[in-house]
């Protein structure tokens, strides 16, 4: 049964408006715990599993940086089958995005889960954001309330900036604030049984999603979409062709590291890291003397491309691959591009759905006739 | 093969034994229903002599460029077939060998046998192609229709099994004049023996299958078509030549007249068919179909070209050919006309052809640049004369025509029948009828079962495991397919360089009989665990070098092959320095591949030999019936309370056959049988394992139940034949009055109250009721011929009654035409009321319209031929619904995890080669599950599920496949994509691990084909088929990039 209306915000304060009603499911027993965002005092950003209503207070639910995934978190905590405990998930668009993917490739059990998920309006690097902050104890609520200046923040992180998607597609519970004023208003929407039970005993105006948030998502997107353009055909004349694809990779010092901070990357050991890429040093002489000189790390284009052919079906876009880079390789607009036109080739959209079929494991006999024969 | 030389035919040598019922079978044509039937016969434990006149089997199907409805390449399906036919241990091959005849009873029967000299011995022939090249005669090419031209030597096709090519001694120089003598010359395996003769052979079988084909109607029959006259008319076989890539124009579509690309394409149906006026009123069942394909074909080889078909009634009335009708008028612009055409003329200057054409709207003129005759089938002469022969009765038009219960039996006992030899038939009824032949030639022989066909047994092998690799490298000249352009001992001394290779050495040709005994002493003398062939393709060599490796006691997996001659001589021949740089890196990469290799050790699995039919109509016993004869034990599940299915509503045949007085005789059968257990009210309710070894669960309603409530079954294969359900029409006011029946209630009628049938006066029919349509876009098959048989009866009953049958295509496919001739004879008028030939498309303007007045139904329609509005007030109206699948058979499929099609009907694992097939091993079907059909159709159906099934039971043991997928459990993440992807259901994720609750997929080696789909699916690299893994592809190209 789904329960939807506004709750009213305290005192101005959306932030510790959500706080309290975090903690009431803590106090209530409705939730075991609850995974939010964090600024820890070090000014570090990042996400917490509470367990403790008392510690609730010292989270950010409406933290505007994001140091990981969070679909992540949840992939690793949430694989493994489990009883008896219900754990709440509170995740931005994206974040939601992949569990759904990773839910889909059953990396993720949803059965202990209530997914909560968080309208977000663009969210800046972890790296730095306590120089954007300050000590600005008011700043994720001013994030959230001056939502008309973040059409076009250039200080975002590049994949908010070009984002679409700012408003969660599957969820228990969403909390909605795009397009309303924060000050006065939330707008929660249990969607499921489990969503609506979070709702159970909390006073909302009962009623319709307003239109204005509609509104307001309209333009946004189309914005952004705009500025995703932009970037994809600079990427175009920057990358196209085997050439500047190599160049546009040069500087990466193969550690490895987009694909560890991946949400939707799964594999226990990743093929790269593994026997088949290790070669004798006569061998290694071999591949040298074709051209005289191999660069070193070698094998790192075929990494990217690996890895782009097996996430593009699920590729959120999240961006955390290019925030993760020590190389500065602008990895989104290139990601973002190819998941873009995969996605679309088969009419799918990454965690849009949870009944949506993942695009590679379904034939159809009249896809993609115009490759290969007849 | 048959070795016997220079045979006195007066004192014919008797190559077998004589046992007391022989357990072996003479297959008489090497088309694909010969072809199967030896295949189902082989794989069933009975030795087979498959007869064929030509010097290769492969029949008309081998001419085919690609196949209806799934456009698929059919040589590339049909090949694989061959190949199988060619080398089985228990099909001796008898090409260019005719049947002089049979003697004897069924059981003991002794053919005698013409093989005609090939002057090519099989035994030396490595099929290089060497001596084809130097033959200084040419003549025209029969197999492309004449469009190209052949040696005096020469191999029927690209790839003919035998691969060994023939001298055609009417025209070889050499044989005729004794001068010449090139092609021995230039064979360096001295295959060439201009000595050999003729020779007769006596062979002892106990049973007979003909599946001696038929031939297209010649066009002299239809001479004002100008075929022979005009260049650029064309027959639909020469036109298949022309679209195929290995045709006389290497696939590029061109008049045959200037090599000129045409653009406007015509091709003219029922060319020898549907035409009583030259003997032929029969449909021969499959022109619409391959017309349209060949249109289809045309326009994707060449979008400029526009193709019309000229007919007179589309009869695309099989599984998905109305949808493909459809696409090839959407999707691809092919035009339908309907029409009728007196005669093509040809404009002298430039070849085009001028057609005139009569359509509704009155005659038209047209300009085309070729013309495409679509050819019926016919039997030909010496078919006729071989069947005089046997002693087999033939129809009025020449075919074996068989009877409704027993459509594979001849009037010859012993003698079973398929094919177009028996009546004209496409691909796919051929292979379900050879199936259907081979059970019943098995029944008869079941006693004898394996006495003459032999087992493999793997010889003892040499565990190699812990070894340093020791490879054998051996390089093939081919005659001077390889050596002529690649430096072949260059490459072995490059070979030698390499890192594990013990011995290198190169061969002139590395498949010659001598050189397969020098690979086994080289490998037993240098103690190799390891060898690389670098010859020809895998395709069609690998298993002749595996089986040399295992003769040697090696694994047969210990092996890898370096294609330089398809991949290299061939492609780089005019750059011959690069070519054998090229040889030496495939060679490197086959090397580093075969290093990596491991043995890959047999599984057997036992086999329960008993069989699950479900369902207890027609098909369903007949099926058990075929079966129990053959020898195994069979459960039938039926969930009504009794036998018969929906044959107990139908009275009478199109042939005027008492069904009801043959179904009860089947059903006393069914029940009697002491090898059939009959479940009656009782349905399946979970099915458990794979082939070999499944167990049922069957529950018994309680008030009908024959049965203990709650049953386990125990038994090795599933026959699905579940049937379909007749629709109940919700259009034209049915229910409204009881002057509206069906064509069913009309049969009932006809059947006990024909009193009441003649008293309507007037009998108006509408076809296509909720059939053809957007919702359920397939012909229903049978109604046509329904109709057709109703309005029969009813003239029969009362000359005066009006019958008028409302239509858009008449169907009355095959021999049926005849029932359709003979209504139009006694005066049933036909009136067609829709004008677009493909479904979906039935114009609602033309559609009958219904009203009851007065309790009376008033029919109005606009016939299309006058264009005019007609009213009838009928005394009966009767409509011809459709057949709609079971809603229910989703639920089977899900417990047998076999696949529906859109519309609900169970789907085959191939359209064309594999009809009784599913994918899934073990599970076969039969009857209206699959698709509507005829009683005939049912029943050979059936049989053929059971000839299938025959192959799985007959066997002690199933050997799965070695090359099979297999997980490593620690990189796996349990993602089910494998699970998803698999075709045969044979990888599923489970719980390896209790204590931590990991998951991981698990791979049924049973069920696994090896396919690879798993493997290259799995992102994690967690998959690996044995024998081709990761990590040997890797170690491959790594090797080659290097």
């Amino acid at each position: 049964m789904a329960v939807s209306g506004m709750l009213k915000v305290k005192d101005k304060n959306p932030e510790a408006t959500l706080e309290e009603l975090l903690a009431g499911w803590l106090t209530q027993g409705k939730l075991s715990a609850i995974l939010v965002p964090v600024l820890a005092k070090s000014g570090a950003a990042g996400a917490a599993l509470v367990s403790d209503a008392d510690r609730i207070a010292g989270t950010a639910p409406l933290l505007p940086a994001m140091a990981v995934n969070a679909a992540s978190v949840v992939r690793d905590i949430a694989k493994l089958r489990s009883e008896g405990t219900k754990v709440g998930v509170l995740l931005r668009p994206c974040e939601m995005r992949a569990v759904v993917e990773l839910i889909k490739l059953r990396q993720v059990l949803a059965d202990n889960l209530v997914l909560v998920g968080i309208d977000c309006p663009g969210t800046y690097k972890a790296a730095g954001f306590r120089d954007v902050a300050g000590t600005d104890s008011d700043f994720d609520n001013r994030h959230v309330r001056e939502q008309q200046n973040y059409y076009d923040n250039p200080n975002l992180r590049t994949a908010c900036q070009v984002c679409e998607h700012p408003k969660p597609m599957v969820y228990d519970l969403e909390i909605g604030f795009l397009g309303l004023d924060p000050d006065k208003e939330l707008w929660l929407d249990g969607a499921t049984d489990k969503g609506a039970a979070l709702l159970e005993g909390v006073e909302l105006a009962a009623g319709e999603e307003p239109g204005q948030m509609q509104e307001y998502l309209k333009e946004l997107a189309a914005r952004r979409k705009n500025k995703a353009e932009t970037r994809i055909k600079e990427l175009d004349e920057a990358a196209m062709g085997p050439e500047n694809l190599t160049r546009y990779f040069a500087d990466c010092l193969n550690c490895h590291n987009c694909m560890r901070v991946c949400p939707v990357c799964y594999c226990r050991e990743c093929f790269f890291d593994s026997e088949n890429f290790q070669r004798r040093l006569d061998e290694h002489v071999r591949v040298s003397k074709r051209k005289g000189l191999t660069r070193m790390p070698s094998e790192t284009l075929l990494f990217h491309l690996t890895r782009m052919n097996h996430m593009m079906t699920s590729c959120v876009a999240c961006g955390i691959c290019e925030d993760s880079c020590p190389a500065g390789i602008a990895l989104l607009p290139l990601f973002k591009k190819v998941s873009g036109n995969v996605q679309a080739e088969f009419g799918y959209l990454s965690g849009r759905s949870l009944d949506e079929e993942l695009p590679l494991v379904g034939f159809r006999e009249d896809e993609f006739t115009a490759i290969g024969e007849g | 093969m048959a070795t016997a030389h220079s045979l006195d035919p007066l004192n014919p040598r008797v190559l077998e034994p004589t046992p007391s019922t022989v357990g072996a079978v003479l297959v008489i044509g090497g088309g694909i229903g010969g072809v199967q039937a030896a295949l189902d016969l082989a794989d069933s434990g009975y030795k087979v002599y498959l007869v064929e006149q030509s010097s290769a089997i492969g029949g008309v199907m081998a001419m085919l460029d690609k196949t209806f409805p799934t456009n698929d390449c059919s040589m590339c399906i049909l090949s694989p077939k061959l190949v199988a036919a060619g080398r089985h241990r228990n099909i001796e091959l008898m090409t260019l060998t005719d049947v002089l005849g049979v003697e004897g009873e069924p059981g003991h029967m002794t053919a005698r046998l013409r093989n005609r000299a090939r002057y090519v011995d099989l035994a030396e022939c490595t099929g290089c192609g060497d001596c084809l090249q130097k033959c200084p005669v040419k003549l025209p090419n029969e197999f492309e229709g004449g469009l190209s031209q052949r040696k005096a030597i020469y191999r029927l096709y690209a790839q003919a099994v035998p691969n060994a090519p023939m001298i055609d001694r009417d025209n070889c120089l050499k044989l005729t004049k004794d001068k010449c003598g090139a092609c021995a010359k230039n064979c360096r395996v001295g295959a060439i023996d201009y000595s050999q003769q003729d020779e007769e052979i006596e062979v002892r079988v106990g049973s007979v299958v003909v599946a001696a084909g038929s031939k297209i109607a010649p066009t002299r029959l239809r001479s004002e078509y100008g075929h022979g006259r005009y260049p650029n008319v064309v027959t639909s076989l020469q036109f298949e030549r022309i679209l195929s890539a290995s045709g006389p124009y290497l696939g590029h579509i061109k008049r045959p007249a200037d090599g000129k690309e045409p653009k406007k394409v015509a091709w003219l149906q029922c060319v020898g068919s549907r035409d009583e006026s030259i003997e032929k009123g029969y449909c021969s069942a499959m022109c619409c179909m391959y017309a349209v394909k060949e249109a289809v074909i045309a326009k994707e080889h060449t979008p400029r070209i526009e193709p019309t078909v000229f007919y007179m009634d589309m009869r695309s009335y099989g599984k998905d050919f109305d949808r493909y009708v459809e696409r090839a008028e959407e999707r691809y612009g092919v035009r339908l006309v309907r029409a009728r055409v007196p005669e093509v003329r040809e404009d002298p200057e430039t070849h085009d052809l001028i057609m005139r054409y009569a359509t509704e709207d009155g005659m038209h003129a047209e300009l085309f640049d070729m013309v495409v005759l679509s050819c019926g089938l016919v039997p030909p002469q010496q078919l006729v004369e071989l069947s005089r022969r046997l002693e087999m009765d033939l129809d009025r038009f020449g075919f074996a025509a068989g009877n409704l219960w027993d459509p594979t039996g001849s009037s010859r006992p012993g003698f079973s029948v398929a094919g177009s030899f028996h009546a004209p038939m496409a691909i796919p009824e051929t292979v379900t009828e050879a199936s259907g032949a081979a059970a019943s030639a098995g029944g008869m022989l079941a006693e004898a079962r394996g006495t003459m066909a032999a087992e493999l047994e793997p010889a003892a092998e040499t565990d190699v495991r812990g070894e340093p690799p020791r490879v054998g490298a051996f390089i093939c000249h081919c005659g001077v397919n390889i050596g002529g352009v690649v430096d072949v001992p260059a490459v072995v001394e490059y070979a030698r360089t390499q890192p594990f290779v013990a011995h290198a050495e190169e061969n002139l040709y590395s498949c010659s009989g001598d050189t397969q005994q020098k690979i086994k002493d080289t490998i037993r003398q240098h103690r190799l665990n390891r060898v690389m062939v670098a010859s020809c393709s895998p395709r069609t060599h690998e298993p002749l070098f595996q089986a040399t490796l295992a003769e040697a006691g090696l694994n047969p997996h210990l092996f890898a092959m370096a294609n330089i001659r398809d991949q290299c001589s061939w492609v780089h021949a005019a750059e011959k320095g690069k070519a054998t740089e090229k040889a030496k890196e495939l060679v490197r990469g086959a090397i580093a591949r075969v290093v990596r290799q491991a043995p890959l050790p047999r599984v057997k699995l036992s086999v329960t030999k008993s069989a699950l039919v479900v369902g207890g109509g027609i098909a369903g016993m007949s099926a058990a019936l075929s079966i129990a004869d053959q020898g195994f034990e069979v459960s039938l599940v039926e969930r009504e309370s009794e036998l018969g299915g929906n044959a107990r509503q139908i009275w009478r045949s199109a042939e005027g056959e008492d069904i009801q007085a043959r179904l009860t005789e089947m059903v006393g059968r069914v029940s009697s049988h002491p090898r059939i257990d009959v479940h009656t009210g009782a349905t399946i309710e979970k099915i458990d394992g794979f082939v070999g070894n499944y167990r049922t669960k069957v529950k018994a309603e309680a008030e009908r139940q024959t049965s203990t409530p709650d049953l386990q079954i125990e038994h090795g294969v599933v026959v699905v034949a579940t049937g379909a359900e007749y629709r109940t029409p919700t259009e034209y006011c049915y229910g409204g009055s009881e002057r509206i029946i069906t064509q069913r209630e009309l049969e009932e009628l006809i059947a006990h109250r024909s009193d009441a049938a003649k008293e309507a006066e007037s009998v108006v029919m509408i076809q296509c009721v909720g059939s053809r349509e957007s919702e359920r876009p397939w012909c229903s098959r049978v109604c046509c011929t329904e109709a057709v048989k109703n309005a029969v009866a009813l003239k029969e009953l009362d000359p005066n009654l009006d019958v008028f049958v409302l239509y858009r295509d008449i169907r009355t496919y095959g021999l049926r035409e005849e029932y359709y001739r003979r209504a139009r004879e006694l005066g049933v008028v036909f009136i067609r009321y829709a004008s677009a030939a493909s479904p979906g498309a039935s114009d609602p303007d033309s559609t009958p319209e219904v009203k009851i007045e007065d309790g009376k139904p008033v029919v109005t329609v606009r016939d299309k031929v006058i264009d005019r509005e007609i009213r009838f007030r009928p005394g009966l109206l009767v409509l011809s619904s459709g057949i709609v699948p079971r809603p229910d058979a989703s639920e089977l499929a899900k417990m047998l995890k076999v696949p529906l099609n859109a519309d609900g009907f169970f789907l085959e694992a191939h359209m064309k080669l594999r009809p009784v097939d599913f994918a899934t091993e073990g599970v076969f079907m039969a009857g209206l599950a699959q698709f509507p059909k005829f009683i005939d159709e049912s029943v050979a159906q059936a049989r053929a599920a059971a000839g299938r099934a025959a192959t799985v039971l007959s066997r002690e043991f199933l050997e799965s496949e070695v090359t099979v997928a297999h997980v490593d459990p620690q990189r796996c993440a349990a993602c089910r994509m494998c699970e998803t992807l698999c075709a045969y259901h044979a990888i599923e994720v489970r719980v390896v691990d209790e204590n931590s609750g990991q998951e991981a997929a698990v791979v049924n080696e049973a069920l696994c084909k090896g396919c690879g789909a798993c493997a290259a699916n799995c992102r994690c690299s967690a998959i690996d088929v044995r024998g081709v893994t990761n990590e040997g592809i890797f170690r491959e190209i790594a090797a080659l990039l290097t």
